[in-house]
Order: structure tokens, then C-alpha cells, then sequence
């Protein structure tokens, strides 16, 4: 018997038999324990198929407000919802938005792989983030109506408060610093250097404005969350090729946890620019020999493929080094690097069996 | 990352010239934003992941060029790690398998070893299931040498895992990292939120791609493709909409149709499918396991026992992936079904987080502070990824540790304080059964102190920073629970043990010093023999048989019986007795051991002859309660 097979026809009812069992056997074995809404709560007619939701919501322009659906007054909702403008709500608006907040769904279809009710619509929270946007907003217009009165205020306000600030008014602050000249910028992420985590958004955001390489620097060689591999790839990018091998070789010496992208970026450099020794140097690494290879594969470069080549079998190598030897000439998936794996496999001069077994099976 | 978005659009161009000649519709691509909405964009409230080119781990998503190779250098570097080229998709790219274990296929008695298959990124843009079974492959490579869980792991068992198996589809879903096509049957004039109700391909294709072009805005196929979690045999075609080629959930024209699919069986042979003892497959979103249930009363026990101890494993990290347990013998032909119902195994899919329907937990993308928009709950923020592999890691590894069956005791050794051997007996396995090799069976003194040393098969204890503990989120007992008991006068007597958890041995050293293979595979303490046992004659000896009831760190208590071998079959274990013998899958003490005490040192009766408890450690209450067994009949089989 299939879920989904009930879903079109008085699919409900024969829902709620099939599943309230299971559902008490598993309130019992969990205890008090948090669990999602199950099928065997909801009312049969809260549930639809995929296609009585595309009818439904097709026809709701030709129904009256009083004879629509729950479905259909959530369609409405969110549509409702999404064309405000977060800008210029209304009071009216901001009641509608307070109340619909909190408004939990009462529609639901059936989850693609098992019986678990999935909400069609989210009212809630497409509300919620309207009311913060329409926050954001109103933080934004004070911040640049302070800018156009007192310049020096505003910059004070940028580096101060941080902790007190509203997460509508960080977020705000933020999206103020794409108006600052450079020198300004410079000014306040040499401030906030000082004062702040590296992960501050405010920090970074003004590192990005300034276009400073020491600056960027300072950033690239410890920030370390989701935002350094965005930043590592924009803020590189800012300098010549010279000033992006510098600052990416630092990255690769000092930050562990960006150092793997910073080696693929470094792999791009042009062939003046980059410094083999650093990517060779670096296929001893534990971490990061693996990356390594990967870097020299890209270069795609004749010459460091036969010193990986060379090195694969090096009597005095270690194991992690031929490893790693071996494994940029896979990466490298051109003609040439296989060519030299294969001479390296029909030679037997890989000294270790379990690796012999390994790159034997990339050539097959 | 932007670079990677330009380079396809570069390809794109080019190729789209050569193979949009002569169509003249195209799809409306529409766009994923962090705080725009328009006509053609969708907000999710955070920044819009793209893939990352690292091979290390990040709070990010890596692309499957750099995963990939990861996974392979992995394999190379590693003796323990073996890529298996497991198929190759539609449109010719390899299907990687990994394998993990020592150069054999058996355990440390020579038996076939059990395996456990995980599958990752069946659905295309369900982009946390790779990332979660990339930590899984890098936790298992990192603590290889822990001498405890995963070194047992690798030594004892066989684990599959695939990473990717819609590779087509997930570079698909990669290439196009912000982008899906609009709706199918709405067009630019529909409302935003009816384009983007039913996203399918780009960001959002969930299917495979035969004879799909891998150009996003084509009209003409950007539908097709086989949903490969309706492609397996059991349940196939049961839904509707599992035989129109255009749907989300088309199942293909026949069971495991597609090169992907019979890739995944390819995977399973590693094991190969005779030892599968759990299958997990690995998607998004919901964090709930699915968790299907055969016609099979002994295996559905078990399935919902282990889907209990992984919950309580990723609640102790934070976060409750509850399971969600399938009406008995219904399915709809996930890859999941089929291993539950074809091997008989637990089996589930596992839906990785955002959540959905929790109480006081928001929805999909709004877990994250996010709009909630449609869908969204497939594209979980970076800032989320590394947090959700950390907590999903524990409780798989737990579920292949117990999986990987009970332990029973190998080896049972006595000394007396001056480290002579008085007692030494060890279980023989010879082809499908064990044997009791008592090499040293000397008479013991009652009231004399000895050194009592026990080795099990597994490592029984998990420990936090090196002091005995819980495994996350389980509660067992932690202290072994040892008694004398035997007949004496007539009277059956039993005479605990003190022993605490500072028994398990975490020092190597073997017999009578220190652990066997693993840490706190072996217990070792000091003991007085009881001598408070009333005999009738001062002549000859009284057997006092050891019994040992331990858990292991899952729960699982001890094969009662070594001489049987446990194995899996059918859905159940087998040859796991519980204390009185009988077959089961719950397990018991073991009291196998029969150590001899000298009547002249034990307590002569006088007229009356009633023995009681008291002293030398003696429990009053486990002694009633074996008087009542005995009452009962129920005595335990050779
Ligand atoms: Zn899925």
C-alpha cells in the first residue's frame, strides 16, 4: 500500500485510521519528548494532494473571501504579504503583520518520501521577515538621515553599541557602509580591528569597502566561519597578481581552515606569478597535501606534473608524499598526467600495495 | 564561487547556441536571493550557498569536484579506505563506492564479516546528505587507530559507503547554484510564488538526467529524469504519478531501470548483501527518519530499537531526528524499502535537518531565521552545514556498532596474589560454533583474595577524556554486574561481586594486566572468594559458577551462550540466547565458567545445613531471586 496512493480520495480518513496507532506507539516510546505534527493529527480535509493544490489555488480568484479555503486565505496571505513594502508599511499593515506572525498553518500536503504532514504554506515566517526588513528599513533611513546631518556622528555610531544594537540595527549598519569612500571604510575597519571579533559582519563588510591589502590581510589570515570563503574569493580578486600571491600565500601559511581554497585560488595564478615550491613544499602536509595536489593538478602544468611524477617515486618519500604525488597526477584527468601514471603502474614502482592497488584502478 | 556561476554561464553560451537551435521555448529561469523578492526572484532571508572549491571540511558546501577528490585521496592515503567504481551515470561519469575495513573480509574469530551500506545524494539538491556522509567518512579515517569503537569497526565489520550517487544530478543542482525554472505550467505572467512552487531543475532538480542537457533554461527536458527513490522493486509504481516521466516522483519504466540505481546494488554486493545488517540512505529535509516496516514483528522491534537509541544520540547533540515509523507493509519503492524488505535489515531514510512540524521550531529555511519560503528547507545556510554533519555523526556510528552484533566473553582468567594462574578458560570458535577451552582449572580457597580478569569480544565502554561515560545520548549500565552462584547443600546459593566502572581497563596489556585488542574490552578486578557458603562436607570441592551480565556501550546485552555464534538472518538475530538459553534478541549472562572452591575452606553445616547471604560481598537478593529461576524451571542450555 502506498501513501501517496491515498492522497486524491477521501485520503484523510483512511489516513487517520491507518496512522493514529503508529502515533500512539510512538508518543509512548518518546515520552514527552518534541515530535513533528503527524498525519494522525490533522483533520482528514487538512491534507491535499499536489493536484487538488493547484486547482485550489487556480481557483481562488473566483471565489468570495467568505467561502475560501484555509489553503486559499494562506495562498492569499503570503501573496499578500510578499507585495508590502517593507519600506512603507502601513499601520494597518503592521497590525495585519503582528497577527499574522503567529498564525500557525492548517493546510498541508504529504512529504515526498513518508507519512509526515508538510505545511504548504508559511505564513509566519514570511510575515515575520517582512516585519524585520520593514525594521532594517527604518534603522537604514535614521542611519543615513544621520549621515546627511552629521557625518562624524555617524561614523561614531558605526563602533559604537554593537551589543545593545537590535539585529535589525547591525544588519542596517551593515548595508549603510556601501555609501562610505574608501578612506572612510579603511578608518573604521582599522576602529574596528581593534575592538571587534573577526567574524563581526560590520568588520567585514568595512574590510571589503576599503580594498586595503593589509587590512584584508589581517581578515584572510584568521577569519575562519561560513563568511571567509565569500570574502577569500572577493577580496583576493581586489589586488594585482602579485599582491593576490601574497596575500593568498599568507592565507595558506596561517589559516588552516581557509587554506584548502586558498590553494585552489593559488593554482590560478599565472605561471609568473606562482611559486611552485610553496605547492610542492606543501604535499607533505597532513591537512593539506591532499589539497596540494589538487592545486597542482590545476595548473596544469607539464613540469610540476613530472616532479609529482618524481616524487611518487622517490625512494626516501613518505607514504604521505607519494600518496599525495599520486594523487595530483589523478586530479590532473589530462592525457599527460595519466600517461605518466600509467608508466609509474607498468614500472611497479609504487612502493606501497595498498596505493598500487588504488591507482591501478583509476587507469582501468 | 562567483567564479564558478561565470564559468558555467560561459559554457553555457556556448553550448546553448549549438542545442537550443530549433526550440522555441524556453524555460523562465528564476533566482534564489538573500532579500529581494521580484517577478523573477524568491528571498530566503540568508545568503544563497554556493559551493566551495575546498577538500577540508568548512561551514560551507563544497562542490563535487573537490568532494570527490577528497573521498579519492582519502582512499589513497589510507590502507583502511577503498574506492570501488560502483557504475557510471547517463551521462558517463563514475559512481564511486568506499569501502572501510582491514585487508580481509572477517572478524577476529575468522567469521564473515557483518556490513552496513549508507548512500548519500540520491536527490540531487539535497545538499546536506553529501556533507553529512563526508563526515562520516572523515570521523571513521581520523580515529582509525583509536584502539576502541573504530578501530573494532574496521577490523570487525565492512562498511559501504557512497557519497554521491546522482552525481549527474547534484552537479546539476551545482552548476546552478542560485537558479531553477519556473513552475511547470506557469509562465512570466504567473504570480512569483506559483513559479516557484514546484522548482524543478537547476537548484531544485531531484531527479537524474537521461537525455538531459545540462542547460537549465531548456524547456524540452528540464522535466525528465527518474526519480531513483522510486525506482527500486518492492512498492514500485504504487503512487500515481510513479508513471508519468514528467513527474517528480516518475519511478522509470522498471525496477532499478536507471544506471544509478544498479549502481547502489553494485554497492551493496560489496557487503556483500548476505551481511547487510543496516542501511541508511541519506537525504533532506524534515530531520526525521522514515522508517519502514516489513511484515516482520522480530525485525520491526529491532528497527524501532535502534531508531530510539539514534534519536537520543542526536539529541544529546542538540538536535531530535525523530523517527517516523511506516504503517506495516506499506512503501512506495524508496531504496530504503528495499533493503528493508529485500534483506531484511533496518532500514531508513534518514531526512537531515531543517526540521518540519516540530512545535516551536520553524520550518524549512525558517529554522534559520530565514523566509520559509517554498522549498527553502533544501538549501540550509553555510553557517549551518558544519553544526549538522557534527551532529549526525555519533549516531550513525552507533548504529554500526551495535549492528555489528553483541559481545560475548572470549576469555575468563583467575590468579592468585602471587600472579599464579588458578583459573583459565577461553571460548574456541571453530568454523560456525565455539567451544569452552579450559586450560587451567585448579581449587580455589574460600576467603582467599584472587585477581579475576574478563575479555569481551567488543570494546564495551566509551569514555570522555579518558573517564568512563555514556555514549552520547544512551544510558546503560556502566559497571559490570559479576556473581558466584552454584549448589551447595543442597541450596542454591549466589554471592556478588563488588565491582565498579574503574574495572574496565583502558591500558594495554593483556591478560591479567590491561585490555585484549580494544580499550575496555576486558574488566579486571580484585576479589575474595566467598566462603560464607554452607556445605555438608568438609571433603571435596563446590562448583561456583561466574556469571557475567554486561551491556555494551549500545545497549546490547551479552550472547549468554558464545558457543553458538550470533549471526543475522531473517530480520532477527540469531544464535543470541539470554540467560536461560533461549534464542532471542535480547541476549543475557553469561554464566559458563565453573570454578572449583575447596569444601574445607567454605562453611560446614551444622544440623540444619541453611545457607544464607552475608559477608564476602553476598547479595541476599540476587540469591532469592535465583532460588525463584530455580523454582521456575528455568535453567539455561549447554
Ligand atoms: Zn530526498
Amino acid at each position: 500500500m502506498a501513501y501517496s496512493n491515498l492522497i486524491p480520495q477521501s485520503l484523510g480518513v483512511i489516513m487517520k485510521k491507518l496512522h493514529a496507532a503508529t502515533a500512539l506507539a510512538l508518543i509512548a516510546s518518546s515520552g514527552l519528548m518534541a515530535r513533528p505534527i503527524l498525519i494522525s493529527d490533522l483533520d482528514p480535509e487538512q491534507l491535499y494532494s499536489q493536484a487538488q493544490i493547484n486547482q485550489q489555488i487556480q481557483s481562488v480568484k473566483y471565489k468570495s473571501s467568505a467561502s475560501l479555503s484555509d489553503l486559499q486565505k494562506e495562498y492569499l496571505a503570503i501573496e499578500k504579504i510578499k507585495t508590502m513594502d517593507a519600506a512603507q508599511l502601513s499601520h494597518e499593515d503592521l497590525g495585519y503583520l503582528n497577527k499574522a506572525s503567529s498564525y500557525q498553518s492548517k493546510s498541508f500536503r504529504l512529504h515526498d518520501e513518508g507519512p509526515l504532514p508538510v505545511a504548504i504554506f508559511d505564513v509566519a515566517s514570511q510575515a515575520k521577515f517582512k516585519l524585520q526588513q520593514h525594521f532594517i528599513a527604518k534603522e537604514l533611513a535614521a542611519l543615513d538621515a544621520l549621515k546627511a546631518s552629521n557625518q562624524a556622528d555617524y561614523l561614531n555610531s558605526l563602533v559604537s553599541n554593537s551589543d545593545l544594537d537590535s539585529a535589525a540595527i547591525q544588519i542596517a549598519k551593515v548595508q549603510s557602509l556601501n555609501s562610505l569612500t574608501q578612506q572612510q571604510a579603511k578608518n573604521l575597519a582599522t576602529d574596528l580591528l581593534k575592538t571587534r571579533s573577526l567574524s563581526d559582519p560590520l568588520l567585514i563588510k568595512s574590510v571589503e569597502q576599503a580594498r586595503d591589502f593589509d587590512l584584508s590581510k589581517q581578515l584572510l589570515i584568521k577569519l575562519n566561519n561560513h563568511d571567509a570563503h565569500r570574502q577569500l574569493d572577493a577580496l583576493s580578486k581586489q589586488f594585482t597578481v602579485f599582491e593576490q600571491e601574497a596575500l593568498l600565500t599568507s592565507v595558506i601559511n596561517n589559516n588552516q581552515y581557509l587554506a584548502s581554497q586558498a590553494l585552489a585560488q593559488y593554482a590560478q595564478l599565472p605561471v609568473h606569478v606562482r611559486v611552485n615550491t610553496l605547492l610542492l613544499d606543501k604535499l607533505q602536509d597532513p591537512t593539506l597535501g591532499a589539497s596540494a595536489a589538487k592545486a597542482i593538478a590545476l595548473t596544469s602544468d607539464h613540469q610540476l606534473f613530472e616532479q609529482l611524477a618524481s616524487l611518487a617515486v622517490e625512494k626516501n618519500a613518505s607514504r604521505l608524499q607519494v600518496a599525495n604525488a599520486l594523487s595530483g597526477l589523478r586530479f590532473a584527468e589530462g592525457d599527460y598526467a595519466r600517461s605518466l601514471l600509467t608508466e609509474i603502474v607498468k614500472n611497479k614502482q609504487i612502493a606501497y600495495a595498498d596505493m598500487a592497488q588504488e591507482v591501478t584502478k583509476w587507469l582501468d | 564561487m562567483v567564479r564558478l556561476i561565470k564559468r558555467s554561464i560561459v559554457t553555457i553560451s556556448v553550448v546553448a547556441v549549438l542545442a537550443m537551435a530549433g526550440l522555441t521555448a524556453n524555460a523562465e529561469v528564476l533566482t534564489y536571493t538573500e532579500n529581494t523578492n521580484s517577478a523573477n526572484e524568491m528571498a530566503l532571508g540568508y545568503p544563497v550557498p554556493v559551493p566551495v572549491d575546498s577538500m577540508t571540511a568548512i561551514n560551507g558546501f563544497r562542490s563535487y569536484n573537490f568532494l570527490k577528490s577528497h573521498h579519492e585521496a582519502l582512499a589513497l592515503t589510507h590502507a583502511e579506505m577503498t574506492s570501488i567504481k560502483v557504475g557510471t551515470t547517463h551521462n558517463g561519469r563514475d559512481i564511486l563506492a568506499y569501502q572501510f575495513g582491514d585487508a580481509n573480509n572477517t572478524d577476529v574469530d575468522g567469521l564473515v564479516e557483518p556490513a552496513f551500506l549508507v548512500n548519500g545524494t540520491i536527490h540531487a539538491r539535497e545538499w546536506q546528505s553529501p556533507e553529512v556522509v563526508t563526515e562520516l567518512i572523515e570521523q571513521i579515517i581520523e580515529r582509525k587507530a583509536d584502539q576502541g569503537m573504530i578501530q573494532y569497526l574496521l577490523e570487525n565489520t565492512n562498511i559501504v559507503i557512497v557519497p554521491v550517487l546522482n552525481v549527474d544530478g547534484f552537479l546539476q543542482t551545482q552548476r546552478y547554484p542560485i537558479n531553477v525554472t519556473n513552475s511547470p505550467g506557469t509562465t512570466t505572467a504567473s504570480t512569483p510564488n506559483d513559479k516557484f512552487a514546484q522548482p524543478r531543475d537547476g537548484r531544485m532538480r531531484r531527479k537524474n538526467m537521461p537525455g538531459v542537457d545540462e542547460i537549465l533554461s531548456t524547456e524540452a527536458d528540464r522535466l525528465n529524469g527518474v526519480d531513483l527513490n522510486r525506482n527500486s522493486l518492492h512498492f514500485f509504481g504504487v503512487q500515481p504519478d510513479n508513471s508519468t516521466p514528467t513527474s517528480l516522483i516518475y519511478g522509470g519504466v522498471n525496477p532499478f531501470s536507471e544506471p544509478e540505481t544498479q549502481a547502489l546494488l553494485e554497492a551493496a554486493k560489496l557487503a556483500p548483501e548476505s551481511e547487510l545488517r543496516f542501511y541508511q540512505d541519506s537525504h533532506s529535509f524534515s530531520r526525521v527518519l522514515f522508517v519502514p516496516q516489513p511484515n516482520n514483528p522480530r525485525l520491526n522491534a529491532i528497527t524501532q530499537s535502534v531508531a530510539t537509541k539514534y534519536q537520543n544520540t542526536t539529541l544529546s547533540q542538540g538536535a531530535n531526528y525523530f523517527p517516523v515509523i511506516d504503517q506495516v507493509g506499506s512503501g512506495i519503492a524508496t531504496t530504503a524499502d528495499y533493503f528493508a524488505y529485500e534483506h531484511l535489515i533496518p532500514a531508513w531514510t534518514l531526512e537531515i535537518e531543517p526540521p518540519q512540524g516540530f512545535q516551536g521550531e520553524p520550518n524549512g529555511g525558517a529554522f534559520y531565521g530565514g523566509t520559509g519560503a517554498s522549498h527553502s528547507g533544501f538549501i540550509a545556510p553555510d553557517s549551518a552545514i558544519a553544526r549538522i554533519r557534527d551532529q549526525l555523526a555519533p549516531a550513525q556510528l552507533l548504529m554500526f556498532y551495535h549492528q555489528a552484533g553483541p559481545a560475548y566473553v572470549k576469555s575468563v582468567q583467575i590468579a592468585d596474589t602471587n600472579d599464579n594462574l588458578v583459573y583459565a578458560a577461553k571460548w574456541q570458535t571453530n568454523g560456525n560454533s565455539r567451544s569452552l577451552n579450559v586450560t587451567t582449572d585448579q581449587v580455589l580457597t574460600g576467603g582467599q583474595q584472587y585477581k579475576l580478569w574478563i575479555q569481551f569480544s567488543k570494546p564495551m565502554r566509551w569514555r570522555v577524556n579518558n573517564n568512563i561515560a555514556q555514549y552520547p545520548g544512551q544510558s546503560v549500565t556502566l559497571s559490570p554486574n559479576l556473581s558466584f552462584s552454584g549448589n551447595a547443600n543442597n541450596i542454591s546459593f549466589s554471592r556478588s561481586l563488588t565491582s565498579n566502572n574503574s574495572n574496565w581497563q583502558n591500558q594495554a596489556g593483556s591478560a591479567l594486566s590491561g585490555f585484549a585488542s580494544y580499550m575496555d574490552d576486558a574488566i579486571m578486578l580484585n576479589f575474595t572468594m566467598p566462603s560464607n557458603v554452607v556445605v555438608a562436607s568438609s571433603n571435596g570441592n563446590t562448583n561456583f559458577n561466574l556469571t557475567i551480565n554486561v551491556q555494551d556501550f549500545s545497549g546490547l546485552a551479552l550472547d549468554a551462550n558464545p558457543a553458538t555464534l550470533v549471526d543475522w538472518t531473517n530480520g532477527a538475530w540469531t544464535g543470541y540466547e539470554n540467560t536461560a538459553g533461549v534464542q532471542g534478541d535480547t541476549g543475557g549472562s553469561d554464566n559458563s565458567y565453573a570454578i572449583k572452591v575447596a569444601n574445607n575452606s567454605l562453611t560446614l553445616a551444622t544440623g540444619g545445613g541453611s545457607s544464607s547471604g552475608g559477608g564476602g560481598g553476598g547479595g541476599s537478593s540476587s540469591w532469592l531471586l535465583l532460588l525463584l529461576l530455580a523454582g521456575l524451571g528455568l535453567k539455561r542450555r549447554g
